[in-house]
């Protein structure tokens, strides 16, 4: 199969990049606008994208709104991430036959399709990374994960634009796109010009961009690539300072600020549904009225519920207090020691869909402020 | 003294010097207890403390309408009655042996005789009270917390 | 570090039980039982003290319980529950027949080999017996790999204590010393009185060279192990067992998380050197 690099692609031609993928027996998912939002659903056209609309994002508050141009790409993230399709919301585990007391389990079957994924941002990818990590790469493997994972097709963005609540850049995840895309496409709109500077980065990726129209691109698309990314990480809305963020977290386990902000935070669960990496999970069992069928259902959990620390009846993170601790020192600290990695990568949802608006990056700069005291 | 025991090597002693040891065995007498027997009454002159060697020691309050509740058990190495150090010198509990139970005796009043004259072997022995009690204390406060019957 | 796809096995099923059936009950306390189950496909599960699994009741739930016993070469896998929620009720309640989902052993048990040459010393508070069971077992059956065996168990009265039977038999062992306290009795108990720590300065153990083996609520393993360090015996020779809610056994839920540990995989049980600082932290 012959494979191509790099080829600069015209605005009207990007449409057969939707078909090439269907056409091949992906189920082709990309951002659409819904309910005033920008989320993720099947698309079969150019179309369907959310064409001419960028968010504005802030603690607390998303609204979309025209742009003064017909950009397909021209927003950030949404409240969904891609995690929806390959970790879903809600999965079955199990049915259980129960045959007059004796009990047969069987798993589902594994799904016939493979997700295209058309859109994603560089941050989404090291998301991704991020779960695969914990769904394939620490001994057990995640059978439903695993399934909707394999044959996945990704065709990158990178941003150009930062959203308010972007961090991407100090998080070293964004935002250009890094690794883990089979394409990856950079969006360059002017008064004179309206095209995509493709690359790709798998050899699956290099089959489907050889079958596109275009021109292979020069140094001239790539610098003007350059300008753009870079571009988009001098605007960042939030920074994040990495550096020894675990041990100041360790250090300040008991600093009253985790106080201050259970105060504001309403343990509503929001931050950690739209986060592209958390991946808590609970089940749910059920059966028929008959007793003849059950099933086990797993569904995303929050470490936010009093639930989920449940033991014996009574919760071990009892006040908003110590969930925050365990969201953020999670995400931040603990990580690092499960995963090798930090668990955020700087998409700024959680910072936008709180609906008080905590902020994890001004929230981790109060906790630590003590520790860079000197002595 | 003919006791079976050495005492300079019994746990709660065995920070006294062969002096005070020596003293303390001048003073201590070996004493076998048979099952229900009392080693001291509730409310009784506090004349005589001891240290378990062998078998149990209930501590126990009397109560006019029930028969007696244990209250602790003590058992080897450990140290049975504590107010006979302070005055009035009576006792607070009911001692009772609830196995065969051998233990050392001690003649409080001479023990606390020679405390007033030796402020070393007066604080040695303060020390060891203390200890008993602030370790009794513990586990009173830990057994408050009914912890088996709520896990936390 | 990133994962390469491409050496991705999915593996057998990790959250697939087999079926299992009771085969025989014996009630402990007022809300505690234990089960004998055998597997239907008469393959055994082998196990290790101190690991779990996760029983399944059919429509009601899933939960996590320590092995108290077995034998997989004789197909069967011995169970103390607690009735104190839905599936513990169901479990509790259940009569032989009765079939369950098991899937596992899961976790990483009591450290039987490295202690070994040493002494041994068990402490057990209230169902805390049970997951400690199979280790007097195993240290009776090998009794002469370890130096002095006792067992210290308390429970909150005397209508609490498992396995009756087996203790006054493991009491009338000359090679374990046993000893047993509740912290309330009424009349026509003859046991101890008073927290199990109180024990410990009864029976014989070189505190330099013992392994304790601890599992009750927190606070009794915390106190356990700081009288015993008082006493002069390292942190990372007691061993305590942890608990967290659990819902998938195998790192995937998140639940059991405690610190960066998850409790299903890196533990249950741990050395109280490992969490000794976060035993110290409230609502972890």
């Amino acid at each position: 199969m012959t494979t191509s690099q790099t080829k600069v692609v015209e605005r009207v031609d990007l449409g057969i990049l939707i078909d090439l993928l269907a056409d091949s027996g992906y189920d082709v998912i990309g951002p659409t606008k819904q309910d005033q939002t920008i989320v993720y659903r099947p698309i079969s056209a150019i179309d369907d994208l959310p064409i001419g609309w960028t968010d504005v994002q802030d603690g607390g508050s998303y609204r979309l709104v025209r742009r003064d141009d017909s950009a397909l790409f021209g927003y950030v993230v949404g409240p969904h991430s891609w995690k929806s399709y390959l970790f879903p919301p809600r999965s079955v585990l199990l049915t259980i036959e129960n045959v007059d007391g004796e009990l047969i389990f069987t798993p589902p079957d594994a799904p016939d399709r493979r997700y295209a994924f058309i859109g994603i941002r560089a941050c989404e990818l090291a998301a991704i990374a991020i779960q695969d990590r914990v769904f394939l790469g620490s001994g057990q493997v995640d059978t439903t994960y695993a399934n909707n994972r394999a044959g996945l097709f990704t065709v990158g963005v990178n941003c150009a634009v930062a959203g308010g609540t972007c961090f991407c850049a100090s998080m070293k995840t964004g935002p250009r796109c890094l690794a883990g895309y089979d394409l990856v496409l950079t969006e360059v709109l002017d008064e004179s010009t309206h095209h995509f500077v493709f690359e790709a980065g798998s050899d699956a990726g290099g089959e489907v961009l050889h079958q596109l129209p275009g021109r292979d691109a020069t140094e001239a698309d790539f610098a003007r690539v350059a300008a753009i990314v870079d571009d988009t990480a001098a605007h960042m809305g939030r920074s994040m300072d990495t550096r020894r963020v675990r041990e100041d977290i360790y250090t300040n386990r008991d600093s009253a600020h985790w106080d201050r902000v259970a105060e504001r935070c309403l343990s509503c669960a929001n931050c950690t549904l739209v986060c592209p990496t958390c991946f808590c999970s609970t089940t749910e069992d059920t059966a028929s009225l008959d007793a003849a069928l059950g099933q086990r259902e797993r569904r995303w959990d929050s470490c936010f519920t009093l639930d989920f620390s449940g033991l014996h009846g009574h919760p071990v993170r009892e006040t908003p207090t110590a969930r925050y601790r365990q969201w953020l020192t999670h995400k931040l600290a603990t990580w690092q020691d499960q995963f090798d990695s930090i668990g955020c990568v700087g998409c700024g949802r959680c910072i936008t869909w709180c609906p008080v608006g905590i902020d994890i990056t001004h929230e981790v700069a109060a906790i630590r402020t003590r520790s860079e005291v000197p002595a | 003294m003919n006791l079976s025991v050495d005492l300079g090597r019994t746990e709660l002693l065995a920070h006294l010097t062969d002096e005070e040891i020596a003293f303390l065995e001048s003073v201590a007498i070996e004493s076998e207890f048979a099952e229900g027997e009392v080693l001291f009454e509730e409310d009784s002159e506090a004349t005589r403390f001891y240290i378990v060697i062998s078998g149990k020691v209930g501590l126990e309050l009397v109560s006019p309408r029930r028969r007696p509740i244990v209250i602790q058990t003590l058992g080897r190495g450990e140290l049975v009655g504590l107010s006979w150090f302070f005055p009035p010198h009576t006792w607070s509990w009911r001692a009772r042996a609830l196995d065969p139970t051998r233990t050392l005796g001690f003649d409080a009043a001479a023990v606390r005789a020679k405390c007033v004259e030796d402020h070393n072997l007066s604080e040695q022995v303060l020390r060891i009270v203390a200890k008993q009690a602030v370790n009794r204390l513990h586990a009173t406060r830990t057994q408050l917390l009914d912890l088996y019957e709520f896990p936390r | 570090m990133t994962v390469v796809l491409s050496t991705i096995e999915a593996t057998a099923e990790p959250m697939l039980p087999r079926p299992f059936e009771v085969v025989a009950t014996r009630r402990e306390t007022a809300d505690t039982v234990t089960l004998d189950f055998a597997a239907t496909d008469g393959e055994g599960l082998q196990f290790s003290p101190g690991q779990f699994t996760m029983i399944y009741a059919f429509g009601v739930g899933e939960v996590p319980i320590s092995v108290a016993g077995g034998s997989a070469d004789d197909n069967v896998l011995t169970h103390t529950v607690r009735a104190v929620g839905a599936v513990t009720d169901a479990i509790c309640s259940a009569e032989a027949g009765t079939q369950f989902g098991i899937r596992g052993p899961y976790g990483i048990g009591w450290p039987m080999d490295a202690a070994e040459g040493g002494d041994v010393v068990v402490v057990a508070g209230g169902i805390g017996l049970a997951p400690l069971r199979p280790v007097i077992l195993r240290l009776l059956d090998n009794r002469a790999r370890y130096g002095a065996v006792s067992l210290l168990y308390g429970t909150r009265s005397p209508d609490d204590l498992l396995y009756e039977e087996e203790l006054r038999q493991w009491r009338g062992r000359f090679d374990i010393e046993v000893e047993v306290t509740v912290d309330r009795a009424a009349d026509g108990w003859y046991g101890d009185i008073g927290l199990v720590t109180n024990l410990l300065t009864r029976i014989e153990y070189d505190p330099e060279n013992v392994t304790a083996m601890v599992c009750g609520p927190e606070i009794m393993m915390k106190v356990v192990a700081r009288e015993m360090g008082r006493a002069g015996t390292d942190p990372s020779s007691v061993y305590v067992s942890m608990e967290r809610n659990m819902k998938c056994a195998v790192g995937f839920c998140g639940h059991c998380q405690y610190g960066p540990d998850f409790i299903c995989r890196d533990g249950p049980v741990f050395t109280y050197a490992a969490v000794r600082d976060r035993m110290r932290v409230s609502e972890l």
